[in-house]
């Protein structure tokens, strides 16, 4: 089954190919220029962010932080659109073995690293055995499901893969997993990726400077393959921590682009915007606040307990927290998803007197509430502490450093957590990987959907076949109230309006960024 | 005079051993794993334990501190978990930030808290000694956070004079270094202006009611001149005496104002080193900063002889 739709991939190209021109329209819209203008091919972009960066190495990027720093460094063998579709990268084809024994990738014939080694089957054979094998490989785990890379031509590669398993690899060869390095450095002991990679990548940017955690300088590459990307002299990608800091960059011309998500900080954003001072763009976050529980721990084990925790939470009320960005959601997937529920109903609504009612049949409750200290989860979990006491429920604060709530949560030691990490992957197989069946192991009662889990796995299956599938998974995660979804936050992208493209940032809604498409005017 | 501050120099590097200590001990009892910020989104307590046991997390605290002594007394002090650098290279590579701004603050300080304490001495409870006794306190009252954030609007953002936030070193110009430093070293050194305005000018109080600057002024001698010559010198005594401790409290109020102005400092540096629980750095930036403080000081002492002659003897 060929996955892509050569037909969408030819309008994307055109789409953009058009907004080059300066038409607008697709996915590359003007959207930030406001009166469009010509683009400046000696512009340096000065981005800030506050995602972290300590090495440039992809097989060594342990958090989705780092990304954005390195999708413009080095290609990937798929890419994400800014509306989460996966679309060709390196690879332009990708196909499944009817019975999913193997994936099969067609290779660019016109692609070199900038070091002068060609793109071909054998780069991807050494770029997937070195991330399989590297010491300290972060990427180790998502290609665990490769067992064997054969190059079946200089541009087709095929990957050997555990039965019943693999999915997912297309979307998640989009992340640093897919990011293609130059086997010529790979085998150069004298070639430091983390802090120096040179001309080790493909990508529409060369990296010129490196200061772990502070700052990313690039230049636009001699030459690339896809004319629509990389028409900025150079970029500048500054960390920022603060958010108010970031904005003030952008409103006194310190920087041209970044992103917000704090409340203040957005609702600052539209006033600059509304005043034309700066452009905003606003994408809902795809990452989901909700409450996890485990439904193996103290009070929870009764589903009433589960279910009145879930009718106590009023999701307005928490969403007026965030003043109006957090956007009230009852789902497990973003609506635009193939993999999200139509016409779904959360079982669970806003209803104190049947929570009491519940908390009453049981004879009381005690849970404690984690939640990250000093983050943007620590209103609403003060909020859902109250309203779990108005109910009846026996309710503690456990604020925990930020580093250490979601592992913790992971090893088992808290029973309830507040979070907004519940960030749902483009392939819902790794979403019920990593949430429900294995490291979060929210689903308590496994057997409840581990053999659809395998069945909506199968790669020979078309999303519209999977769909179904998936929404029996999710239903039964709901109703089991082993995570209750309570609202989607904002991110704003906000930028000079000298910035072109604004509104097309792939990856935007997941708080990271993705500037390929990024130009200036003159 | 030497063996003077040879004596001092040799009781405080004890200091520089406990220090370091009482931070293993301190982060050692702090919620928080360095495993788990490097095992990186969603790990598994697999990859945490193996991370754990790759950077002997687990020995005894006893046993860390021992091997970290060992390495800091041939002057390696290890390389960041997080980031695999030397130590000693980002403290190298940050110290000329924070180092630029506690000067300018520190610089500041003592000018302008001289300055404002000499012209309220001029007139002692007369109003322009009240308006700076008022302006001072203030000073002292509101913190240097709420200071920078106001500098920052006005002159960043509202009038554009200044840039909102970064650094750029002496080597990339003059105005640009100085252009980065003013609003940030002007919030971070009001505090000990006014400090040393309002212990300045109680000390100048004092010694211009003493016996011996009455007879200079009986004498006939101008007032500027009893005042510069005479009194400014013995007023500052106690002044210098806490300078050291205005070093160190500059020190730590640079990493509030570093994150305000996104400063690549060893504030900063400190701060992330902390919420990652980055040991190796957090200890290099403890070294440093307990090395400065002990160094002043002891320039503190030593300049006592400057001051008072008896302390030469």
């Amino acid at each position: 089954m060929t996955i892509i739709n050569r037909r969408r991939a030819g309008a994307i190209a055109l789409a953009a190919v058009l907004a080059l021109a300066g038409c607008g329209g697709g996915g590359s819209s003007t959207q930030g220029a406001g009166d469009g203008g010509e683009i400046d091919p000696n512009a340096t972009l000065r981005f800030t962010s506050a995602g972290p960066i300590r090495s440039l190495d992809p097989a060594l990027q342990t958090s989705y932080g780092g990304l954005g720093y390195l999708v413009l460094a080095f290609d990937r063998l798929t890419t994400i659109d800014k509306d989460d579709n996966i679309v060709p990268g390196l690879a332009t084809e990708w196909t499944f073995a009817p019975d999913g024994s193997y994936l099969e990738l067609k290779l660019r014939r016109d692609v070199k690293f900038h070091d002068g080694t060609p793109f071909d089957a054998q780069a991807v054979k050494a770029n997937i055995e070195r991330g399989k094998t590297l010491e300290n490989s972060a990427i180790k785990q998502d290609l665990a499901d490769i067992t064997a890379v054969e190059v079946v031509d200089d541009h087709t590669v095929r990957l050997q893969l555990v039965k019943g398993k693999g999915v997912q690899l297309p979307s998640v060869f989009a992340t640093n997993v897919g990011m293609m390095v130059s086997p010529k450095a790979i085998s150069d002991p004298s070639v430091d990726l983390g802090n120096n990679p040179g001309n080790a990548g493909s990508g529409p940017y060369i990296v010129t400077s490196f200061v772990p955690n502070e700052k990313v300088v690039m230049k636009r590459a001699p030459s690339y393959w896809d004319p629509n990307v990389g028409r900025l002299a150079g970029i500048e990608l500054q960390r920022v921590p603060d958010g108010a800091t970031r904005l003030r960059g952008v409103q006194t011309g310190q920087s041209d682009l970044t992103t917000v998500s704090a409340a203040n900080d957005l609702v600052q954003a539209q006033q600059l915007a509304d005043r034309n001072v700066v452009t905003m763009n606003k994408v809902t976050f795809r990452n989901i606040l909700g409450v996890y529980l485990r439904a193996n721990q103290g009070h929870l084990v009764k589903p009433e307990v589960r279910q009145a925790i879930a009718h106590a939470i009023d999701p307005e009320a928490i969403s007026a927290l965030f003043s109006g960005s957090c956007t009230p959601y009852r789902q497990l997937y973003p609506a635009h998803s193939w993999a999200a529920m139509k016409d779904y109903t959360y079982p669970y609504p806003y209803d104190q007197e049947k929570a009491k009612s519940l908390i009453q049949s049981v004879g009381g409750a005690k849970v404690t509430v984690t939640f990250a200290a000093g983050t943007n989860t620590e209103q609403p979990a003060n909020v859902i502490q109250a309203a779990l006491s108005a109910v009846g429920i026996e309710a503690t604060l456990n604020p925990v450093p930020n580093s250490e709530n979601e592992p913790r949560f992971i090893a088992g030691d808290f029973e309830l957590m507040v979070s907004s990490s519940w960030s749902p992957k483009i392939d819902p197989a790794d979403t019920v990987n990593t949430y429900l069946l294995n490291t979060y192991k929210l689903a308590t009662d496994r057997s409840a959907i581990e053999s659809i889990a395998v069945e909506a796995a199968n790669p020979s299956l078309t999303e519209q076949q999977r769909a179904p599938l998936y929404a029996k998974i999710w239903q039964t995660t709901l109703e089991q109230a082993w995570f209750i979804p309570v609202c989607q936050q904002t991110v704003g992208v906000v930028g000079s309006p000298k910035v072109l493209n604004t509104d097309n940032v792939p990856w935007a809604n997941i708080g990271i960024w993705d500037l390929r498409y990024i130009a200036m005017k003159k | 005079m030497l063996r003077y501050a040879g004596k001092r120099l040799l009781a405080a590097i004890p200091l520089l051993f406990v220090v370091p200590l009482l931070v293993f001990l301190l982060i050692g009892l702090a919620p928080g794993d360095p495993a788990v910020v490097l095992a990186g989104d969603n790990p598994t307590p697999e990859r945490v334990a193996a991370i754990r046991d790759q950077l002997g997390l687990d020995d005894p605290v006893w046993e860390r501190y021992l091997r970290w002594v060992g390495a800091a007394l041939q002057g390696d002090l290890g390389t960041s978990l997080l980031s695999d650098q030397r130590v000693v290279d980002m403290l190298t590579r940050r110290m000329g930030t924070t180092m630029s701004l506690v000067l300018f603050a520190m610089v500041m300080a003592v000018v302008l808290g001289a300055a404002m304490a000499i012209v309220a001495s001029l007139r002692p409870g007369g109003l322009v000694d009240r308006l700076v006794n008022w302006l001072a306190s203030i000073a002292i009252a509101v913190p240097a956070f709420w200071f920078g954030l106001v500098l920052a609007s006005l002159f960043a953002v509202s009038y554009q004079l200044l840039p909102a936030f970064g650094f750029e070193p002496l080597s990339a110009g003059f105005w640009p270094w100085l252009s980065h430093l003013i609003l940030p070293g002007i919030a971070l050194g009001l505090l000990p202006a006014a400090e040393v305005t309002l212990q300045l000018r109680s000390a100048l109080g004092q010694v211009l009611r003493s016996d011996y600057v009455l007879n200079a002024r009986a004498k006939g001698l101008s007032r500027r001149a009893v005042l510069f010559k005479h009194s400014l010198k013995n007023a500052c005594i106690p002044v210098v005496t806490v300078l050291g401790f205005r070093v160190a409290e500059v020190l730590a109020g640079s990493v509030t104002i570093e994150i305000i102005y996104n400063m690549p400092g060893l504030g900063s540096l400190a701060v992330d080193s902390v919420l990652n629980r980055d040991i190796p750095v957090l200890l290099g930036f403890v070294l440093f900063s307990t090395s400065v403080v002990v160094v002043v000081n002891l320039l503190v002492d030593i300049s006592y002889g400057y001051f008072n002659p008896k302390v030469r003897a």
